[in-house]
């Protein structure tokens, strides 16, 4: 797909993206702070829901942390790529 | 929100970074595209702290990966290629308390031999290899008349070279105190590997710069000092471009903000990347 026609798409849904993303910073979730991290979670697993069903999600217990959250979409045979990242902030809450 | 940049706490670091993953999500299916591979998205819990747990979750993922992008803040809208290796340390020192009026002699001062023992440390340093070791607190001491009996000193360390990280460790390890009354204890470890601009880092960037010039976009590269867990996924030989977050500033302050307007094109370079050969 052009990438031109990706950027119109995004540019064209930019209010809805910044809501979305003022919704899940407002979920305060600093390292070590368990139901602040599944309040995350659970919000980014609604969204991946809402998306598609044939996600295959899974969330893992971390003691003393959080959840870690692992998202499986378009399987097939080849190598997968990794999108990383993190959900904890070094903000404490307030 | 304010000239065209929005605050909030973690928003650069890296929530805005998560949002984006889905974003390219929701794209795929509005226009029913298929990218080349499948995805795996793996959103620790523990990066700020070190990834004591995540990171064995990193690991296995990233060993059946073809290549890895991370959407962790980039520095001034660059993508980063390169990041130092980091180590945790702590130095204890237990000494013999006395009363520093009637009998300082007695006692054997832990503050002193930490702050002798932080000049040995400082000494490590080897900037033109790219190694830092840096005191970065210190505590000791009781009350203002007794020689102290404890004090410590927390240590950071960053590395361009796997074999720097053992020289800064093992020359750690082997402090020895200047007072023989006074007991050293080193505690922590190296926490991540470096993350090296090697030709396949190198390559994946250039990929996503021809894609990025495609829609006009400039995508510049930097090595940096600080870690994620990138550096994980790069020691096992798996290429990673890692600073795909939009870009923003302040990470870990109170002024932590994205730019508005890089969220599209952010978008269109992740999305972009997924769907390219």
């Amino acid at each position: 797909m052009e990438t031109q026609k990706l950027l119109a798409y995004f540019q064209a849904g930019q209010t809805a993206i910044i809501e979305r993303i003022r919704q899940v910073v407002e979920l305060e979730s600093t390292s070590r702070d368990i139901p602040g991290n599944r309040l995350v979670i659970d919000w980014i697993e609604a969204e991946a829901r809402k998306i598609s069903e044939d996600f295959i999600i899974e969330r893992i217990f971390a003691n003393g942390y959080g959840e870690h959250f692992i998202l499986r979409a378009f399987s097939s045979a080849e190598k997968p790529v990794l999108l990383l990242g993190h959900t904890d902030t070094v903000h404490p809450r307030g | 929100m304010e000239d065209g940049r929005f605050y909030g706490c973690g928003i650069f670091d890296m929530k805005s970074g998560c949002v984006l993953m889905l974003e390219a999500l929701r794209a795929f299916k509005e226009f029913n595209l298929t990218p080349t591979r499948p995805i795996t998205i793996l959103l620790s819990c523990d990066e700020e702290i070190g990834s004591f747990s995540g990171r064995p979750l990193v690991e296995k993922e990233a060993k059946d990966s073809e290549f890895c992008l991370v959407c962790e803040p980039s520095a001034n809208g660059r993508v980063k290629t390169g990041r130092k290796g980091t180590g945790m340390f702590e130095l204890k020192a237990h000494g013999v308390p006395a009363h520093a009026g009637l009998e300082p002699e007695r006692g054997a001062s832990a503050i002193l031999e930490i702050s002798r023992q932080i000049e040995k440390i400082h000494a490590l340093n080897n900037l033109a290899e790219g190694t830092t070791a840096n005191v970065c607190t210190i505590t000791g001491g009781t009350t203002t008349n007794v020689i102290p009996e404890y004090a410590n000193c927390s240590i950071d360390v960053r590395f361009t070279k796997a074999n720097e990280a053992e020289r800064i460790e093992s020359e750690l390890k082997n402090l020895k105190s200047f007072d023989g009354r006074v007991a050293l204890e080193l505690s922590g470890a190296i926490n991540r590997p470096p993350l090296e601009r090697t030709e396949t880092v190198a390559a994946l960037y250039e990929k996503a710069r021809k894609i990025a010039e495609t829609f006009d976009y400039e995508l510049g590269e930097t090595q940096v000092g600080g870690a994620s867990d990138g550096n994980f996924v790069a020691a096992l030989g798996i290429p990673v471009l890692d600073g795909l977050g939009v870009s923003g500033n302040g990470a870990h302050t109170l002024e932590e903000y994205i730019l508005v307007e890089d969220i599209p094109l952010r978008a269109t370079l992740l999305a972009s990347l997924l769907l390219a050969d």
